[in-house]
């Protein structure tokens, strides 16, 4: 039921810190207010579950020659029965998260049954009379020092992994249950949570995750997002403050976390859930209208999208199509490029299940750090080979993915967005790889839509001043403004010193978006916005007045925007626009807007929790 | 029976990361001989995914594998084939 709570409201506005406020709470508990990363939107509150995952220290335990038999008899059980767990857990992620999600449970499987370590565990407690719960950590430590040591990413992830084998298999060796007494509706407390947890919390109507370690990208908070349950995390210290069944409300919007709230904040979460549902409840009504101004004005109104498993959702919501399709998760969730098959049946579901509504396929955004061996990282990746760069000197992933995306395109609603684009140089020479690449598809005779359309992501500043000329080489453009701000202001967004310079305001962002918008137009091209800005309320009619032809947004907040573009006459909305682009500073646009946005919605404003 | 070593390039762009690591230690477990894999100094038993994951070889990592059992020439030809094949991928 906390779906609701998905709904967007307004972006985050104070900046206050951890320890943020400690005062009379429930029960003559203090209250005590903790900020971390806001890793899955939505708001709940409930009792406190403090999952400890075990870092129990195992001492080492020596057993007679006459236990011998019975304590491996134990040992085979135990991997008996955490076989039998992670099947389970691996039938279910795949229900619920898809395919390829679920195979980091398949290589749990394998590490569990390594007739290696299987041999080594068995052997010492023969040989040298070792507990097994002892035998089995002092195995796979030796394993987890070489991968800690080596300087790879990737094997430290993988260190992840073996680490939650072990504790599986030693928690079983205890004979512990699996911790399948969570009652309903808990928000649960953890250092860190496994893919494999998140997944299987999911069963008992979690309401929500707190974690002290962890950010926006990492397994959990992915899996959190998509299974819409609200997320915090990067709470560091909060397990020392938490107790089991201590109440506590989690707005994944804003990254809080109030343990033990003060009646006040409870009643205001209260009211600020029912105004979430009643809220839904009147945006669900929009769901089959345009998105279109008072005067007739209409734009599209897309969602951004990963996992072909939103595609129920982002239909739910009335997306007119999918304005951005990342496909790098393909990439990340398995460290390796997927095959060009695979592409083609995950591109192909979601063309498909779209249909005919378009959906854009953005190739590849991914850094070389991805590709270089570790010891060949570069100083400013950000900056670096990446995107359409990378993909340019990797033809063989390059053709692999755009084959797979024309494959999909017989449907005819499908179209392809190269990111990165920096100069015209650049551009016309992923044109010409793509219509190479069609040209080897014609003579193979596999079909393809003909007529499929290109266009260019415009998030490097060059791409902005020289978007006349870009333009007459594409279809479309779509403003990718999370990158374009930050280059643009040369501000790390993820820097805490700075990162109030990250402004959405800013009179060169908003000139820089209106020029792209004119040079689009004149050109006869389209031209659409699918960073978080077009997602950002107070910003619907300003980019609206600027002439955007299609906002793509996380599809939680589509109804939102769409009621605001519903709500003004594009008249209306230029005159902003304008006033907007003759402000000098960031802060200027604020001091009107945001008071003009509170008074015109007062019900989607005035919920936000202060 | 003697040993039956072979030398075989990484050819897959990404190595034996997850997915071909899996997919050799599959393939290595339909055969009774032992099976282990050199890289410079490094060697582990190549039934073990643990160890090839370990073994972190890159693309154009080269690998010295030994093979000896009643089946070392069939599984030789097997996990060579595989390496050859880039493990499926392109």
């Amino acid at each position: 039921m906390f779906n609701y709570s998905r709904m967007v409201l307004a972006k985050n506005d104070d900046s206050s810190s951890i320890p943020l406020t400690t005062s009379n709470g429930k029960n003559g508990k203090n209250e005590k207010i903790f900020r971390g990363i806001a890793a899955a939107p939505g708001i709940s509150f409930g009792l406190a579950y403090v999952y400890s995952q075990m870092e129990v220290v195992i001492r080492r335990t020596d057993i007679t020659l006459g236990e011998v038999e019975s304590e491996l008899l134990l040992y085979r059980q135990a991997l008996e029965r955490s076989a039998e767990e992670l099947e389970k857990i691996y039938d279910l992620a795949k229900e619920k998260l898809g395919e390829s999600l679920a195979e980091i449970f398949q290589g749990h499987l394998m590490m569990l049954h390594d007739p290696v370590l299987t041999e080594a565990i068995e052997n010492r407690v023969r040989g040298r009379l070792n507990k097994a719960e002892y035998a089995v950590a002092s195995e796979f430590e030796k394993y987890a020092s070489r991968l800690r040591d080596s300087a790879d990413d990737l094997l430290h992830e993988r260190m992840q992994d073996l680490e939650d084998v072990k504790n599986r298999l030693i928690r079983n060796l205890q004979r512990k249950r699996l911790t399948g007494t969570i009652e309903g509706g808990r928000i649960i407390f953890s250092r860190k949570l496994t893919p494999a947890d998140t997944v299987l919390f999911s069963r008992h109507n979690v309401l929500g995750y707190v974690t002290e370690t962890g950010g926006m990208t990492s397994h959990a908070a992915i899996i959190s997002r998509s299974l819409n349950i609200p997320a915090v995390v990067a709470v560091p210290g909060i397990l020392n403050e938490v107790n089991d069944g201590d109440l506590v409300i989690i707005d994944g919007y804003k990254g809080l976390v109030y343990i033990n709230p003060s009646d006040t904040h409870l009643a205001e979460c209260r009211k600020k859930i029912a105004e979430i549902e009643n809220i839904a409840k009147k945006l669900e009504t929009l769901r089959d209208l345009h998105c279109e101004t008072t005067d007739g004005h209409v734009v599209e109104l897309a969602a951004n999208a990963e996992f072909v498993e939103e595609v129920e959702y982002i239909r739910q919501q009335g997306a007119d199509g999918i304005g951005l399709y990342r496909t790098e998760h393909l990439y990340l969730l398995r460290e390796e490029f997927p095959s060009e098959q695979e592409q083609f049946l995950v591109y192909h579901e979601i063309a498909e299940a779209m249909h005919p509504r378009p959906v854009i396929f953005r190739v590849f955004d991914i850094g070389g750090d991805k590709v270089l061996d570790s010891s060949a990282r570069e100083g400013n990746p950000f900056m670096g080979w990446r995107g359409i760069r990378l993909l340019l000197d990797q033809p063989d992933i390059f053709r692999a993915q755009l084959r797979a995306i024309l494959r999909a395109s017989r449907g005819g609603n499908v179209k392809i967005m190269f990111p990165m684009i920096s100069g015209l140089v650049v551009l016309k020479a992923a044109v010409d790889f793509l219509d190479g690449v069609k040209e080897e598809l014609r003579h193979e005779g596999v079909p393809f839509d003909e007529e499929i359309k290109v266009g260019a992501m415009i998030e490097v500043p060059s791409a902005v001043l020289i978007a006349d000329v870009l333009a007459r080489e594409v279809d479309f453009f779509s403003i990718g403004t999370n990158d374009l701000i930050q280059y643009l202001l040369a501000v790390d967004r993820g820097n805490e010193l700075i990162s109030e310079l990250y402004q959405e305001f800013h009179p060169a962002v908003l000139h820089a978006i209106r020029m792209v918008i004119e040079s689009a137009h004149r050109n006869n091209i389209w031209v659409g916005l699918c960073g978080e800005m077009a997602g950002n309320p107070y910003a619907t009619p300003l980019l609206l007045g600027m002439g955007i032809d299609e906002f793509s947004v996380i599809p939680s907040v589509l109804p939102e925007i769409k009621h605001i573009v519903r709500s003004f006459s594009f008249k209306e909305a230029e005159e902003l626009a304008r006033r907007a682009l003759d402000a000098k500073t960031h802060e200027e646009v604020r001091e009107w807007l945001i008071p003009l946005m509170h008074d015109r919605f007062p019900e989607f404003f005035t919920t936000t929790m202060t | 029976m003697i040993m039956i070593t072979k030398e075989v390039t990484v050819k897959n762009r990404a190595g034996l990361h997850t997915r071909p690591a899996a997919a050799l230690v599959k393939n290595a477990a339909k055969y009774k001989s032992n099976f282990y894999i050199t890289k410079n100094n490094m060697r582990i038993n190549g039934k073990s995914i643990i160890g090839v994951m370990t073994l972190a070889a890159a693309q154009g990592t080269v690998l010295t594998l030994e093979f000896e059992g009643e089946d070392e020439e069939e599984a030789a030809r097997a996990i060579v084939q595989l390496f050859e094949d880039g493990f499926g991928e392109e």
